[in-house]
């Protein structure tokens, strides 16, 4: 196994004191109450343990907890925001039009792709090089019929951030609503409804350190964003998601609001520097490298480039050290790599020699110093093998 | 991500014959293949001695580790080969010999590409 995980953005380790926070759920005799279950002190204690962590998740995001539907993960959430608003506006003959962009996590764009059968009409916005939005575009795709504006915060490939509270500023006076996809944020930056002014955020816990398998829908109470449900059954969350409810892992992911609340926005900072401390380490040794995304970024994640090295070949070769993400997946599976990348124009070059290091709480400088040095030894190793660059001699 | 055999990252991980060869390009017979569109480009030289033996190999690949390992299994099992010999060579036994994956295949089909094409090169340089 590598040494080194550089692979926040995929997902992060358990923090200690959330696994120590879950345990008393996970009981044989005790804590296993079903929080329906109100005529018995089993049931009633679960069911405040469950309410308990849904302050938590509202407190992070400094909004009414009354918002938080628990789910199973973002990709739930961002179903239910994007599927759920849409088909209810849709089965009342009210608008049918989306705007989205190009970058965002399959997520959003299979869901939107399931709309367009549906019958829903889907604006996809264009990126730049950078991977930054237009506002003037998204202010030409607005239409009368628009019911849903759904943006991510951050990306979770390149860590490039939109300006959310200026897209809320441009929604102001249109009926359509804001879904913000903040997966990739929570934790890593403030995420404050009231600065953001969204209507809809997701989040997954086992992205900043709690359980996988946990995530939440933050949706605006009064007045109260409408969604037609995903599920059907029991009638739990309000009865926008039926089935009963998962304690332990929604306990997981109240303590790990409550951890990344205290740590903001200090980590926010640390995560800064230890990015920072990886880019200026690598650019210092001299391989030509492109860092790709610009403007405002997710503190954690990096994407870069070293243009003439392939990036599987470099992730092979770091693999006993370090665990990195792919930038581009360009396997046979997915012969046209990321969608993201391919957004924003990247030649194939630059592409195909990408690869992501994402940090986290435990990452520590001299973790990165250690990554650098791993990573420049490959990348000039497999430079001196590659028919890109200006041309070796055999020894 | 994909399962290396032990075989293929013992190639990729010290590569037999990587680099160009030196010296004047009569000597020897250079073959291309692959586009880096495509996520593989090969360069690949071979040096015949005077009885057409095969006697110095070089490359280079931009490549997944298969396409690497590929250039430097061969590279190790032509060297002493005669022409004749090294033609028998396929990339089907490039794929035996490192298990490549299914799906990496065509990338192989490629390294033998550009090694035909240096083995023609090399013959037809001979022959003038
Ligand atoms: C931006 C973004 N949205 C959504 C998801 C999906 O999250 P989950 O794994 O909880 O379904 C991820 C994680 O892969 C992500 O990074």
């Amino acid at each position: 196994m590598a040494r080194l995980y550089l692979d926040h953005a995929a997902t992060t380790p358990l923090d200690p004191a959330v696994l120590e926070a879950m345990l008393p759920w996970m009981g044989c005799d005790t804590g296993f109450g079903n929080p329906a279950s109100v005529t018995h002190a089993y049931g009633r204690t679960a069911a405040a343990a469950v309410e308990q962590a849904r302050r938590q998740v509202a407190d992070l995001l400094q909004a009414p907890a009354e918002g938080v539907i628990f789910t199973g993960s973002a990709t739930e959430a961002i179903n239910m925001a994007v599927l759920g608003s849409m088909r209810f506006s849709m089965q009342r003959g009210r608008g049918s039009h989306l705007v989205t962009c190009a970058t965002e996590h399959s997520a959003v764009l299979a869901a939107c792709e399931q709309l367009r059968r549906e019958g829903a009409t889907i604006t996809v916005l264009p990126v730049d090089a950078n991977g930054q939005l237009s506002l003037a575009d998204l202010q030409e795709a607005l239409r009368d019929d628009t019911v849903l504006v759904s943006l991510m915060l951050g990306n979770n490939e390149t860590g490039v951030c939109h300006d959310i509270a200026a897209v809320a500023a441009l929604l102001q006076g249109h009926p359509a609503r804001l879904h913000v996809d903040a997966t990739q944020a929570v934790g890593k930056v403030p995420v404050h409804l009231p600065a953001l002014q969204a209507d809809l955020l997701s989040l997954s816990a086992h992205k900043f350190h709690g359980p996988k398998g946990v995530g939440a829908l933050w949706r605006c109470p009064e007045p109260r964003v409408r969604l037609q449900p995903l599920l059907f059954g029991g009638g739990q969350e309000s009865g926008e998601r039926s089935g009963t409810q998962a304690v332990h892992q929604i306990v997981g992911l109240g303590e790990a609001c409550g951890l990344a609340a205290n740590a903001l926005p200090a980590e926010m900072q640390r995560l800064t520097a230890l990015r920072d401390r990886l880019e200026a380490g690598l650019r210092a040794t001299g391989i030509p490298m492109v860092c790709n995304g610009a403007g405002r970024r997710l503190p954690h994640i990096s994407n870069l480039s070293f243009p003439g090295l392939h990036g599987e070949a470099l992730l092979a070769d770091i693999e006993p050290e370090l665990a990195v993400a792919l930038g581009s997946a360009c396997s046979s599976a997915d012969a046209r790599g990321s969608h993201v990348l391919r957004a924003m124009g990247l030649d194939e070059t630059l592409s195909l020699s990408a690869f992501r290091l994402s940090v986290g709480r435990r990452t520590t400088p001299a973790d990165i110093d250690v990554a650098v040095a791993v990573v420049a030894r490959s990348a000039q190793r497999l430079l001196r093998l590659s028919p890109l660059q200006p041309r070796g001699v055999a020894g | 991500m994909t399962d290396w055999s032990p075989a293929l990252l013992r190639h990729f991980r010290s590569p037999v014959g990587s680099g160009l060869l030196a010296g004047d390009s009569t000597e020897f017979g250079t073959g291309e293949a692959g586009a880096v569109k495509s996520g593989v480009r090969i360069v690949y030289q071979l040096a015949l001695s005077d009885g057409d033996i095969i006697d110095r190999v070089g490359w280079l690949a931009f490549g997944c580790p298969a396409t690497i390992a590929s250039c430097s299994w061969l590279a190790e099992s032509l060297v002493g080969l005669s022409v004749d010999r090294a033609r028998d060579l396929t990339g089907g036994q490039v794929m035996v010999a490192l298990d490549i994956p299914r799906d990496r295949r065509s990338r192989v089909l490629v390294v033998e590409d550009a090694v035909r094409g240096a083995l023609d090169a090399a013959t037809t340089m001979r022959d003038t």
